[in-house]
C-alpha cells in the first residue's frame, strides 16, 4: 500500500464527512445529504489539531520576540558601549602608537570602523546636587557612526563635545544633577600624580582629587536609565589629562559589518594577527574580546532566560502531542469498525500503521500551520497590540479614576527609560522551519502507539465486532 | 487468478474449528469436507449460531481453523503465515456482509476504490474501474454519494462492487439480504446469483432463508457442525 493511498484514507476519516448516524441507515431508507457534522473522534481530532497551534503560538512569540528583544538590547549596548569587539591598550599610550593600530585594523575584511576610547570613574558636581559618572572620551567620529547615532539621541544641543571644556551628559544624570544646556558642571577626577596642573588650579599630591570645570553642550540618551545615568563625554584631548592610570582604561572600539554573524571570532583572530605586527612588544591576543565576552553575564542571562522559556514551551507543545497520541486513540478505538473493513479487503498491519501515522502527519502539520502562522502574526504585530492594550488598560483606568476621584495613571508596559520603547522583531526563518519539523516529528511520534495499537488488534477479534 | 484447469477453486479437508471459553468447549466445526469448482454458486444454510460465518470467515481468511486443509485459489490457508494473509484477502476473495459495513466518510465510488487504491493500483485506474462496477450493479447515478445518502439496497450493491474490485476468485456473502427489504433482497440476491456470469467469481453465499439458497448451483447444509449438500 502506497502512502498516498493511506494519506487519502487517513485525511477523509479525519474530515468526518458523514452526516447521519450509521443506525439510521439500517432500515434501509435513502437519506437526504445533509451537511457536514464532526463526529466525537473528529471533534477529538479538531481539539488536538487546535491543541498543537495553540502550544506553538507562544512558542513562535517567545523565539521572535526574545530574539528581537535581546538583538534590540545588544544592539544598543554595542553600537554605544562595548562595541562589536574591543582591544585593550596600555595606558599612556601615545596618540601617534594608537592611531598606528587603528590604521592597520580598519582596512581588515569585516571591519567597519574602529575608535580610541579612554574611560574612567569621576564624580559631577552642579550648583544643587553630585552624582558619580564614568566618564569617556572617545574619537570624534564615534559620534557620527551610524550604529552610534542609531541609538544615542540628542535630547538637547550637540552630541559631540567641541572644546576641552564642553561635556555631553546622559539625559537621567541632567535630571539627576538639576542641570541643563549651558550649566556649569564640575568634576571630581583622582590625580595620581604629584603636581597635576589643571586650570583649576588645584595642587594636591598622591591620589588627591582633580577638579575640573565644564559646560554642559549637550545632553544625550541611549534609551536605557542605567546608561543615561552615568555617562559624560569628554574630547580626547581631556581624556588624556583626567583619566590617568591606574583609575581609567583605555582600547581600540572595533565595529564590525555583521556582528551576529559567526565571522566575529574570525574578525577577532585577522584583528590579533595584525597587532601582533603592530605592537610586537606589547600585544597579547587575550587583549582582545568580542562583544559576548565582555558582557558574557548579561548576554548569558539573556540566553538562560530565553532557554527556560522555549523549554517551559517546549513542554507544552510535547502536552500538546500528547493530547493528539490521545486523542489518535480514541479515534483507533471509534474506528474499529473500518479498521475491520480495511483488514477484511485486504489492509496489512503495515497499512493500517501508515494510516494513523499519515492522520498523526496531517493533524499535526495543519495544527503546525495554524500555530505558525498565528504565532507571526501576533509576533510581527506585537507592538500594536500592546499598544493597544496600554491604550485598552489606560482608558479603563481613567473611567475609574472619572468615577472615583482619583488621578488616573496610565499604563506604559514597554517604558523606554527602563527597557525598549518598542520590540524589534527579528524572526530566524531556519529556526521556524526547526520548530515546524520538531512539532509534525513529535505529532508523528505521537501517532506512534495508536497506530500500533490499530495494526496490533487480531483481525478474529474485529470480524466478531461486525 | 490463473486457475488451473479442473481444479476446485475451493477445497476444504477435515476442517476442524473449535471455541473455547473457560466453561465449555465449543465444537462449531466437526470435519467439513467440500469442493466448489471455479464460477459456480454455493449456498451454505443453517440456523443462527450454526458456524455458517465461521466457515465463510475462515474460507476468507479472516479466522484461524483448529485443524484440516482448506485451499482457496492457489492459496494452502493451512500452512499460510499470518503476513500472507492481507495478500491472499486482497487478490482471492471478497467479502459480502449482512450489514454492508461501507467507510461512513467516502462516497460509493470512494468506497469502491480503495481496496484496488491500497494495493496500488493508480488514482485514476482504481476509480475508472470502481465506477465501471458500480454502474454494473445499477449505482451509476449514486456513486458520489455516502453510504448515509443511500438506502439499504444501494448500499449493499456497493458493497457487492467493493468486493469485486481486485477480481477475486471467491466471493464470500454472509446473509447479504439480512437487513433489506422484500424487494431490495430480491435485487440483491438476483445481483449475487450473476455473479458467476459477471465476474467469473465463484459464490458462496451463507444464509438462513430458503429461498435465497434455492438459486444456487449447489446447496449445503450445516447441521451440529457437519455440512451435507442437500
Amino acid at each position: 500500500m502506497r502512502f498516498g493511498s493511506s494519506l487519502f484514507i487517513a485525511a477523509r476519516t479525519l474530515m468526518g464527512r458523514h452526516a447521519q448516524a450509521e443506525a439510521s441507515g439500517r432500515t434501509g431508507a435513502a437519506i437526504p445529504r445533509k451537511g457536514r457534522a464532526l463526529t466525537s473522534s473528529s471533534g477529538g481530532m479538531a481539539g488536538a489539531i487546535l491543541g498543537i497551534g495553540i502550544s506553538l503560538v507562544p512558542l513562535v512569540l517567545v523565539l521572535i520576540v526574545s530574539d528581537g528583544m535581546i538583538q534590540g538590547i545588544t544592539r544598543r549596548y554595542m553600537e554605544t558601549k562595548t562595541y562589536h569587539l574591543q582591544v585593550a591598550v596600555p595606558d599612556g599610550m601615545s596618540d601617534i602608537e594608537s592611531q598606528k593600530g587603528l590604521n592597520a585594523i580598519q582596512s581588515l575584511p569585516g571591519v567597519k570602523a574602529a575608535f580610541l576610547e579612554k574611560n574612567g570613574s569621576g564624580v559631577a558636581v552642579s550648583a544643587s546636587s553630585s552624582s558619580a559618572v564614568m566618564l569617556r572620551a572617545i574619537d570624534p567620529a564615534f559620534f557620527s557612526d551610524p550604529g552610534t547615532k542609531e541609538f544615542l539621541a540628542v535630547v538637547a544641543g550637540h552630541s559631540v563635545p567641541a572644546g576641552n571644556r564642553d561635556i555631553i551628559i546622559g539625559s537621567s544624570l541632567a535630571t539627576a544633577l538639576k542641570v541643563k544646556l549651558g550649566d556649569s558642571l564640575t568634576l571630581i577626577t583622582p590625580n595620581p600624580e604629584d603636581n597635576a596642573n589643571d586650570t583649576a588650579g588645584a595642587d594636591f599630591s598622591g591620589y588627591s582629587p582633580r577638579l575640573s570645570f565644564f559646560k554642559v553642550s549637550g545632553i544625550v540618551s541611549a534609551g536605557y536609565r542605567d546608561l543615561d545615568a552615568l555617562w559624560a563625554f569628554i574630547t580626547p584631548e581631556m581624556g588624556t589629562r583626567l583619566l590617568t592610570y591606574p583609575s581609567s582604561a583605555a582600547f581600540l572600539g572595533v565595529k564590525v559589518t555583521n556582528p551576529y554573524a559567526n565571522s566575529l571570532g574570525a574578525v577577532k583572530d585577522s584583528i590579533i594577527e595584525r597587532l601582533d605586527s603592530v605592537y610586537p612588544d606589547w600585544f597579547d591576543p587575550y587583549l582582545a574580546r568580542t562583544w559576548p565576552e565582555i558582557e558574557r553575564s548579561l548576554y548569558k542571562s539573556f540566553g538562560t532566560t530565553k532557554s527556560m522559556l522555549l523549554f517551559i514551551m517546549g513542554i507544552a507543545l510535547i502536552i500538546a502531542a500528547v493530547n493528539l497520541g490521545s486523542a489518535l486513540s480514541t479515534f483507533v478505538v471509534e474506528h474499529s469498525i473500518e479498521i475491520a473493513v480495511l483488514r477484511s479487503v485486504g489492509a496489512s498491519g503495515l497499512a493500517l500503521k501508515r494510516i494513523f501515522v499519515g492522520a498523526g502527519l496531517i493533524t499535526g502539520g495543519i495544527g503546525t500551520i495554524l500555530g505558525l502562522s498565528l504565532g507571526l502574526f501576533i509576533s510581527w504585530n506585537i507592538n500594536y497590540l500592546i499598544s493597544g492594550i496600554e491604550w485598552l488598560v489606560t482608558a479603563i483606568d481613567v473611567v475609574i479614576a472619572f468615577a472615583s476621584g482619583h488621578p488616573s495613571v496610565p499604563l506604559k508596559l514597554l517604558d523606554p527609560a527602563y527597557y525598549l520603547e518598542k520590540i524589534p522583531i527579528s524572526v530566524d526563518f531556519a529556526q521556524i522551519a526547526l520548530i515546524a519539523t520538531l512539532s509534525i516529528a513529535l505529532s508523528v511520534v505521537a501517532s506512534l502507539i495508536p497506530a500500533l495499537k490499530a495494526s496490533k488488534v487480531s483481525v478474529q477479534e474485529l470480524i466478531r465486532k461486525i | 487468478m490463473n486457475e488451473q484447469v479442473g481444479m476446485p477453486i475451493v477445497f476444504c479437508k477435515d476442517l476442524v474449528k473449535n471455541f473455547e471459553s473457560q466453561a465449555e468447549t465449543l465444537h462449531v466445526l466437526m470435519g467439513i469436507d467440500f469442493e466448489l469448482a471455479p464460477g459456480c454458486s454455493c449456498s451454505i444454510m443453517g440456523s443462527s449460531g450454526s458456524g455458517k460465518s465461521t466457515l465463510l470467515s475462515i474460507l476468507g481468511g479472516l479466522e484461524h481453523f483448529d485443524s484440516g486443509e482448506v485451499t482457496v485459489g492457489k492459496y494452502e490457508l493451512h500452512k499460510l503465515a499470518e503476513k500472507a494473509l492481507p495478500q491472499f484477502r486482497s487478490k482471492v476473495v471478497g467479502f459480502v456482509f449482512q450489514f454492508h459495513y461501507l467507510l461512513k466518510d467516502f462516497t460509493a465510488i470512494e468506497n469502491v476504490a480503495l481496496p484496488a487504491y491500497m494495493m496500488g493500483a493508480p488514482r485514476k485506474e482504481a476509480w475508472a474501474k470502481a465506477e465501471n462496477l458500480l454502474e454494473k450493479v445499477g449505482m451509476s447515478d449514486r456513486m458520489n454519494h455516502f453510504p448515509s445518502e443511500l438506502s439499504g439496497g444501494e448500499r449493499q450493491r456497493t458493497a457487492i462492487a467493493r468486493a469485486l474490485i481486485n477480481d477475486p476468485s471467491v466471493i464470500l456473502a454472509d446473509e447479504p439480504t439480512g437487513n433489506l427489504d422484500t424487494a431490495n433482497a430480491a435485487a440483491v440476491e438476483e445481483l449475487m446469483y450473476g455473479l458467476p456470469s459477471l465476474s467469473g467469481a465463484t459464490v458462496v453465499l451463507a444464509t438462513h432463508d430458503p429461498a435465497l439458497a434455492e438459486s444456487a448451483d449447489r446447496r449445503f447444509v450445516l447441521f451440529n457442525g457437519k455440512l451435507s449438500a442437500i
